[in-house]
């Protein structure tokens, strides 16, 4: 069978893996904020008995790669192995992607133009004559509307029938003034400011839009809290009925139903908290209100000397640290990528949510919400405060930042749950691979040699000491033991290990563990990307004992303050 | 009535229904109240800079009516889950304020939204 390499190539967000997806069928995540692909992806079909591959590749503006990921597509350009550019040319900007489009020219290379949404560009008053510009340049240009399919079979065709160009630029200034000269020619724009366009003056104003971002960031944590309740209740229902079904007759029956289903249950729990994070985390990033939160946070993130594009990987860290620092890529300057990296370990990934939604839930039954609030704030300004630290200290200079921000859209609901689902496959993945074998491996150590004397209470009396000042038992610290692994699975080891939490902590107690769980040590896969991204074990092991030294520091200062504050704040 | 003239009166009264609603919304809920007070806060401000404002502070109230209908239909399954006892009247009450508010807050400045939408 006869097979074609299509490099997609475009700048960012300009619905490159929207096209990805409609021409392959595919799922893959995509985004309304420059920067969702930050590696490059390939999807496969067959069309007309050709196997036809596509490399999607991060968005570039130039050729000239600034950041890692732009180097990335940079050097496949170069030096990969295809047999055609598919040029995605966002309808909305075509001179500033023309730009890219004449230096993709310069390569030679047979080409293919989509001119993807032209119905957003039509909204705006913005028409463009794509047969003329496709006469101007010799290669087919198709008009798609990738998020409703619109174009895509043309497209399909178009692929076999790619054009050489007729023009290319031979410097950076020729490309200016050849992309001007062709957009006059084939652009028709009717001048129109719209109410929407104008809701930027309100959400990126310092005052007004960080009361909004605020009230934003509360509204999400009562979805993720209070709306995915009863979801929690079924989970915990059916866990509770498997496991009581199996029952505990043997040692088989009781590792199924006590080990397997009662600790993967444990962590399936929070499930709905999660998806009810990552949909109210997608539908932010898809309508475009992100990207004006990520530009309002320019203006704090310049005087914590980093920039608005480390706030990207920093909100992302909220889903997952691991992606997070691979997202970190996207930022061009090296030292505030260091210090970024660096500082997601703070961010509370969703992982830890579990932990905060039980402990909150059971110690502090009327104001979860709140308790969650506060750990998630502390999570912001540990975050911040490494960030300038690293930034003043280490990794010292200036860094300037320049970012587009994407139009606003009503969320496709599709694209709401797809986004979900990605980071939801992601914690389900753990359940069943990491946490699984946890949960044998701690029935085991929890039940041998007798349950009274097991072998996870010799640990955790090994360990009780480090933690004594805050008074956590050896339940506790075999738990943060076992969290290093993957943070679930702090709640499937206290599960099985503590049978009645109350007798174990105060609320005081149970909210400096929450505060301790947030802060300390990055999981292992997380100090396994750091380790890939900045390429030294020596900064792996600087988070891993400055984040536990942090953790240490603030658990205790929270316990103190707060048990002063239950003595006298209430008389 | 002038346009201009019945912007403000309408921006007026939402305005002062939602900083009553923000006050009385602290004793219960801090955050919740600070919403509330974003919203009459953008209220006001569209009295000198302009519609947008007020198209902000809509879009805010329909989210924050939304998620808290929501909270409240799902303490209603939590509640029947948990196999408690339900207070009919209490549901019916808390439904009511919370389809109430949300009724409210998308009247005017939602159907404007829409149209200037499908006008782009």
């Amino acid at each position: 069978m006869r097979k074609l390499r299509v490099a997609m190539v475009g700048n960012p967000n300009v619905g490159k893996t929207a096209i990805l997806n409609a021409l392959t069928g595919g799922n893959f995540q995509v985004g309304n904020f420059p920067g969702t692909t930050v590696e490059r992806k390939e999807g496969k079909t067959t069309i007309d008995n050709v196997k036809v591959e596509f490399i999607d590749l991060p968005g570039i503006y130039s050729l000239k790669a600034y950041s890692a990921d732009e180097e990335v597509s940079r050097k496949f350009l170069f030096e990969g192995d295809y047999d055609l550019i598919l040029n995605v040319i966002d309808a909305s900007n075509l001179e500033r992607n023309l730009y890219l489009t004449l230096q993709l020219c310069s390569t030679k290379s047979p080409m293919v133009i989509a001119l993807n949404m032209i119905d957003e560009a039509e909204k705006r008053g913005i028409w463009v004559n794509s047969k003329k510009l496709s006469e101007f340049l010799g290669v087919p240009v198709v008009e798609t509307v990738a998020v409703r399919g619109e174009g895509i079979d043309k497209l399909r065709k178009a692929i076999f029938n790619p054009g050489k160009c007729r023009i290319s630029a031979k410097s950076r200034e020729e490309a200016i003034k050849l992309a001007e000269e062709i957009t006059r020619s084939v652009l028709k724009k009717k001048s129109s400011l719209t109410c929407v366009d104008e809701l930027d003056e309100v959400f990126t104003d310092p005052v007004v839009g960080m009361l909004i971002f605020l009230s934003a960031m509360w509204m999400l944590f009562k979805f993720t809290y209070q709306v995915a309740s009863p979801f929690v209740k079924l989970i915990e229902v059916g866990v509770d009925f498997a496991a009581g079904l199996i029952g505990s007759k043997n040692v088989f029956y009781s590792l199924l139903s006590g080990g397997v289903i009662k600790g993967v249950g444990s962590v399936l729990v929070f499930v709905p908290n999660i998806a009810f994070l990552f949909i109210g985390l997608a539908f932010m990033e898809l309508s475009g209100y992100m990207a004006r939160a990520v530009f309002l946070m320019d203006r704090i993130m310049s005087r914590l000397k980093l920039n608005g594009r480390a706030a990207i990987p920093l909100i992302m860290g909220f889903g997952c640290n691991v992606p997070a620092v691979l997202t970190a890529r996207g930022i061009e300057d090296s030292r505030v990528r260091f210090a970024t990296i660096l500082s997601i370990p703070f961010i509370s990934c969703s992982a830890r949510l579990p932990v905060y939604v039980l402990l909150a839930g059971l110690f502090f039954p009327k104001n979860g919400g709140e308790v969650l609030m506060v750990i998630y704030l502390l999570s912001v300004g540990f975050a911040l405060l490494t960030a300038y630290l690293l930034r003043t200290f280490v990794f010292k200079g200036d860094a300037d930042f320049v970012m587009e921000l994407p139009p606003y859209r009503i969320p496709n609901l599709k694209d709401v749950f797809m986004n979900s689902w990605h980071g939801l496959k992601h914690f389900l993945e753990k359940a069943g691979t990491i946490i699984l074998a946890m949960s044998v491996v701690l029935w085991f150590i929890t039940n041998y040699p007798s349950r009274v004397d097991s072998y996870a209470f010799v640990i955790g009396d090994a360990i009780k000491p480090l933690f004594s000042p805050m008074g956590w038992g050896r339940e506790v610290s075999i738990a943060l033991l076992t969290g290093l692994i993957a943070k679930e699975v702090i709640v499937e080891t206290l599960s099985v290990t503590a049978q009645n939490l109350h007798a174990l902590l105060s609320p005081a107690q149970a909210f400096a563990l929450m505060v301790f769980i947030l802060l300390y040590m990055p999981c292992t896969a997380t100090m396994a990307v750091i380790k890939s991204e900045t390429g030294s074990w020596k900064w792996v092991a600087f988070s891993a004992v400055y984040s536990f030294l942090i953790a240490y520091v603030t658990a205790l200062t929270a316990l103190y303050l707060l048990r002063l504050w239950l003595i006298y704040g209430f008389g | 009535m002038r346009s201009d003239v019945k912007h403000k009166l309408i921006c007026f009264t939402y305005f002062t229904v939602f900083l009553i609603l923000s006050l009385l919304e602290v004793k219960s809920s801090v955050p919740d109240a600070f919403v509330l007070f974003t919203v009459s806060l953008c209220f006001a401000l569209s009295f000198r800079r302009g519609k947008v404002y007020a198209v902000a502070a809509s879009i805010l109230s329909i989210a924050f009516a939304t998620v808290s209908l929501m909270a409240v239909i799902s303490s209603i399954v939590l509640t029947l889950l948990s196999a408690r006892t339900i207070d009919i009247s209490q549901i019916t009450g808390a439904l009511i304020k919370q389809l109430g508010v949300l009724g409210f807050v998308s009247a005017p400045f939602l159907i404007d939204l829409l149209k200037s939408w499908r006008e782009d």
